[in-house]
């Protein structure tokens, strides 16, 4: 069985105990206004041009049998990619000497995926460590994430899911016998203000979370600290209630808003005004929202850890 | 053990004042001991090499300034002055008169120098030794060859005496001078005629060792006479009464045994002038002078702590002048003052104890280049040692680096090491392996570049930077019509440069026996008493020698490269690419690119690539292991380059990973070439894990470089131990790490003075970041780090 991938990123050491290696899919239900990782979106598999790799070569646009890219000494990029008539064949890719031309992903089956992933199957041993699932969002390619899953538990190795819980409770129930640790994402608390900013409401989210805690399965749950969007007292302290009714025992992290997603909107061509004046909260700011966690009776992470943006 | 109690020990302001003081004094070339050995040989012209190199020695201790300090604990050293640039005529000093002005301002290692030294050294030392030196000797005998192979086969060891050596301390420190001496004496005269020179030159040694020892205890005297404040007057009786004591008998108390073992180290510098004498596992022969003291309420933690600290402080009075490019290969003047804490102990068991920690203890508090701790573990390690190491680590200082006893021990035995040797295994220098008390390691005999001999393979033997023919005219790389031929040629052009290098290798090292025996040294090295052999002439129980194949990462590279675009899928045509690296990538940046992006590389868990470097290093050490040296024992191969991969890459023309000509190689040794690691540290790991660790007997280098923040949590610390750990299981042989950020590196070299007690890992070793030249100090930052994770 085949599935979209991002990347495999080992030595990752924030997605679940111990030392790990985390798989990103392709593919997102939600469309977050502040998604660090945009490229994960999309399931499918696109050409990208990063303008700060190009040596200007030019060699991609003749080996394009389809006239896809065109070359542009007086504006930027230099390199544009004509979407629709672009077959994703990748010879332009081949041909660049540098990672200017690259795509955002790749195809690869299950046991490839899991091969890569257990490869440092003694640093999880030793350190207590495993595999993550994340994305994108794990759920969206289900069946290629379950399998993944289910061989990489065939080795003994702690799973775990990194996911905003927005499927059908019959495709996450699937997952709960080969995943140890569930990493949940809740952002907003207001269905209104979460139409708003990821475009879905928040309605089979919150069930999702509710069944899952009911299965008593190991739950992290993280909230996105974005300023004045989810890092707001009352959006805090609604979701603090909500966790502390539906899952009290759970363990819960903020996660600061990280300000180098942006230079990725700005390599992609995307408009990044959303980002304008935008800045991570400071220590003392998190530890006010850390003590609206508390004061329900929560456990709270205390690392002060930034969203991830895997940076090119 | 009182781990919680040793944790909460803090440093004594005396260890801080001294610290400052040492790190104030300016360093001064001196020229001392020359005058002294010169004024002896000039007298005495026609005694034997060994009477007169123990009579100059003997002469020299009893002669030299001595200073004390009233706060010093532990004292001695080879010149009143610390950090002092001592000059040996009887090695090798024509450098020295071509570069004495320019000691001071010189980019690496700089020295002042007083202008009478320099009348004195022209007028008096320099011309009497024209000819006699060890060096003269060499360039009379070897001078053209060495040259001529000098860009593949780097000879080492031409201008300077060997050291590199962990004597047996255990065993100074259980008989003393006297007892030792007394022996040498007995056996001269049971011994045959030929070999009663030898001892009675050993015991000449000691007597001048005792002399030596015995003036420290009249000056400490003569000082407490005169000494106003009450505690320091008290400590100078106490210098006098253990000094006194350490000439006739050997030490029983804690203090008393480091002093010894620190008098040792200097006297063993004042002989050899060496880079590296390694006072080995001293957390093992020390422990039984600290528990007897424990127990017997003489001394308690903190006390022991300020002892060694002491102790620590002098490791870094005593430092190595060398030439300017060999300042270049070897940079911020290691000494190599190499302890090696925890391990195993005979029955396999976990050896650390508390002088483990409190080593570690006195690392975290001082966190200046010596001494180069190195930690050893094993799959017996406790996980408080482990995380202790790591929590030392996070400091910054580069160390303890760290070795792994569960490949080094058999790597060793597969060199004919016997068990209970290799279980006892110390290091030496920078990550040479020895055994302890018992062996002369010669490990940095040469350096091989395997990167140049490749060049020339493809290239018809030319050298790229030059055009002139080197090597053996192969054929070049569009002659050769498959990758197995291409294969073929590199192995006889190894094959011609191994040969013609250790017929060097071999003069050199008899040319040490010949001119630089060492009898002081002798005396300290199991067996040369029972063979009535001096160290330099096969005295020692193992004779070894060691070569560095270098450098497996951009060698893997190179071959990937060629491998896959010329011979598998032809994207690049032989003739292109030999077009390319002829014209330094001139022109033509995008086959660079091309060859740097799309081939995969060394360092990324890429099994083909890594086991690239892993065929050519087990080739390399299967030769060394066909050849025996001129006393009688193995050679054998290293896998370090120490900071030598940017002189080294000096030497290499534009190569096929992408490195534009004279670019400095990968560092360290099995490092993969920097930035070029994009896997992450463990996929690193594992591609170091694929060269065999048996191949790298005589000591491997990796380095990483982490950020600071790694190690700011207690969760952090954990996985950087289990991290440590999986090293262990993937039987890689050393690893150390330069924990620092990029920004502090970038204001220390802007703002040196604001930076000056700042150390990083160099290669091996760690020096004052400060104190290194530019290049090095820009490659440094250049290196991959891992820690926004």
């Amino acid at each position: 069985m085949d599935g979209a991938i991002i990347d495999i990123k080992r030595f990752t050491l924030h997605d679940g105990p111990g030392i790990r290696s985390t798989l990103f899919l392709k593919g997102c239900s939600l469309r977050c206004a502040w998604c660090q990782n945009p490229e994960g979106v999309d399931a499918a598999i696109n050409l990208w041009y990063f303008g700060n790799q190009c040596i200007h070569c030019c060699q991609c646009e003749s080996v394009c049998a389809y006239g896809a890219l065109l070359l542009d000494e007086e504006h930027e990029p230099f390199v544009q990619i004509n979407k629709s008539k672009c077959t994703r064949c990748g010879a332009c890719m081949a041909s660049c000497p540098t990672r200017a031309l690259s795509f955002d992903g790749k195809t690869i089956s299950a046991a490839a995926a899991a091969e890569a992933l257990l490869r440092d199957v003694e640093f999880y041993r030793q350190s207590g460590g495993g595999i993550t699932i994340s994305g994108g969002d794990p759920l969206v390619q289900h069946d290629f994430a379950i399998e993944v899953l289910r061989l990489c538990k065939k080795e003994k190795v702690h799973t775990a899911v990194e996911t905003c819980l927005y499927a059908d409770y019959e495709v996450l129930e699937r997952f709960i016998p080969v995943t140890d640790l569930f990493i949940v994402d809740l952002k907003l608390a207001d269905d209104a203000m979460h139409r708003e900013y990821t475009h879905r409401s928040n309605e089979l989210i919150k069930s999702n979370y509710v069944r899952l805690a009911w299965k008593k399965v190991d739950l992290l749950t993280r909230i996105p600290l974005i300023p004045n969007i989810t890092a707001t007292e009352s959006n805090i302290a609604a979701l603090a209630r909500f966790i502390r009714e539906e899952n009290p025992d759970g363990r819960v992290e903020l996660m600061n808003f990280n300000p180098l997603a942006v230079n990725k909107y700005v390599l992609m061509n995307k408009s990044t005004e959303f980002f304008e004046g935008m800045k991570p909260l400071s220590a003392s700011e998190i530890e006010e929202l850390q003590k609206l966690l508390e004061s329900e009776g929560l456990s709270v992470v205390k690392e002060h850890r930034r969203l991830r943006s895997e940076g090119r | 053990m009182e781990l919680d109690m040793i944790r909460g020990l803090s440093s004594s302001p005396r260890i801080s004042v001294l610290k400052q003081r040492m790190l104030d004094e300016p360093r001064f070339l001196s020229i001392e001991q020359a005058a002294i050995v010169t004024e002896y040989y000039r007298a005495n012209p026609d005694r034997p090499r060994n009477i007169q190199r123990a009579e100059s020695f003997a002469e020299t201790l009893r002669r030299i300034e001595i200073r004390i300090d009233p706060l010093e604990l532990i004292v001695g050293n080879r010149t009143a002055g610390v950090r002092a640039g001592v000059v040996s005529p009887e090695a090798g000093i024509s450098w020295i008169d071509e570069e004495i002005e320019r000691l001071p301002v010189r980019p690496q290692d700089k020295f002042e120098v007083r202008p009478e030294d320099i009348e004195t050294f022209r007028s008096d030392i320099r011309p009497f030794w024209k000819g006699k030196s060890l060096e003269d000797k060499v360039k009379a005998l070897l001078g053209d060859e060495i040259g001529a192979i000098g860009k593949v086969a780097k000879i080492n060891q031409t201008d300077h005496s060997q050291g590199h050596i962990c004597p047996n301390t255990k065993d100074w420190l259980a008989r003393g001078p006297l007892a030792i001496h007394d022996d040498f004496i007995a056996r001269s005269k049971r011994a045959s005629k030929e070999k009663r020179g030898f001892y009675l030159g050993v015991a000449t040694a000691l007597r001048g060792a005792m002399d030596y020892i015995e003036r420290y205890a009249a000056l400490a005297k003569r000082m407490s006479e005169t000494e106003d404040s009450p505690t320091d007057r008290e400590n100078l009786r106490e210098i006098a009464r253990i000094c006194a004591k350490l000439v006739k008998e050997p030490p029983e108390i804690f203090r008393e045994a480091v002093q010894s073992l620190w008098f040792l180290f200097v006297l063993l510098h004042t002989e050899s002038n060496a880079s590296s004498f390694s006072p080995g596992r001293a957390d093992q022969y020390l422990y039984s002078y600290y528990r007897n003291d424990l127990d017997k309420g003489i001394l308690d933690r903190v006390a022991a702590l300020e002892i060694i600290e002491a102790l620590w402080l002098k490791f870094n009075q005593i430092v190595y002048l060398r030439n300017s490019n060999s300042a270049k290969y070897f940079a911020g003047f290691p000494i190599g003052f190499n302890i090696a804490i925890g391990g195993v102990d005979d029955k396999g068991k976990d050896a650390a104890n508390e002088l483990s920690f409190l080593f570690l203890k006195a690392q975290a508090h001082i966190g200046l280049p010596q001494p180069n701790l190195s930690a050893r573990l094993s799959e017996q390690s406790s996980e408080e040692f482990v995380r202790e190491c790591a929590r030392v680590i996070g400091l910054g200082s580069g160390m303890p680096q760290v070795f792994n006893d569960e490949s080094i021990m058999p790597a060793l035995m597969a060199r004919g090491i016997s068990s209970k040797d290799a279980w006892n295994y110390a290091i030496v220098g920078c990550v040479e392996l020895t055994m302890h008390g018992n062996a002369l390691g010669w490990s940095d005999a040469a350096m091989f570049n395997m990167v140049k001999a490749l060049e020339l393979t493809i290239n018809n033997g030319k050298c790229l930077l030059t055009g002139k023919q080197m090597g053996l005219d192969l054929g070049s790389l569009a002659d050769y019509r498959t990758y197995e031929e291409l294969e073929e040629a590199f192995r006889t052009q190894m094959d011609y440069f191994i040969e013609r290098m250790i017929k060097a290798c071999d003069r050199v090292d008899r040319l040490h026996a010949e001119v630089l025996p060492s009898p002081f040294l002798s005396s300290v090295v199991d067996d040369c008493a029972g063979k009535g052999l001096d160290v330099t002439a096969g005295g020692a129980h193992y004779n070894l020698s060691g070569i560095q194949a270098i450098q497996p990462a951009n060698l893997a590279d190179c071959l990937a490269a060629i491998k896959q675009c010329i011979y598998i899928d032809h994207s690049v045509t032989a003739e292109e690419a030999l077009a390319a690296i002829r014209s330094n990538y001139e022109g033509n940046e995008r086959l660079r690119q091309f060859l740097i992006n799309k081939v995969p590389k060394y360092g990324n868990d890429v099994d083909w690539v890594d086991e690239i470097a892993a065929k050519w290093v087990s080739y390399f050490a299967a030769r060394m292991a066909e050849y025996t040296n001129a006393r009688g024992g193995p050679y054998h191969a290293g896998l370090y380059t120490v900071s030598a991969h940017v002189p080294m890459g000096q030497n290499v023309g534009a190569s096929l990973d992408g490195r534009k000509a004279k670019d400095p190689l990968a560092d360290g040794g099995m490092s993969a070439m920097y930035g070029r690691d994009k896997n992450g540290p463990t996929a690193l790991l594992r591609s170091v894990s694929k060269v065999h660790s048996c191949d790298g007997s005589n000591g491997t280098l990796l380095n990483m470089k982490f950020l600071p923040e790694f190690f700011r949590t207690e969760e952090g610390i954990a996985k950087f131990a289990s991290f440590l750990r999986t090293f262990v299981k993937l039987r890689i042989n050393h690893v150390q790490f330069n924990v620092i950020r990029k920004e502090d590196l970038l204001a220390a070299k802007s703002h040196p003075d604001e930076w000056r007690s700042l150390t990083v890992r160099v290669a091996g070793y760690t020096a004052y970041f400060t104190e290194l030249a530019n290049d090095l100090q820009d490659e440094i930052i250049a290196r991959t780090s891992y820690g926004e994770i």
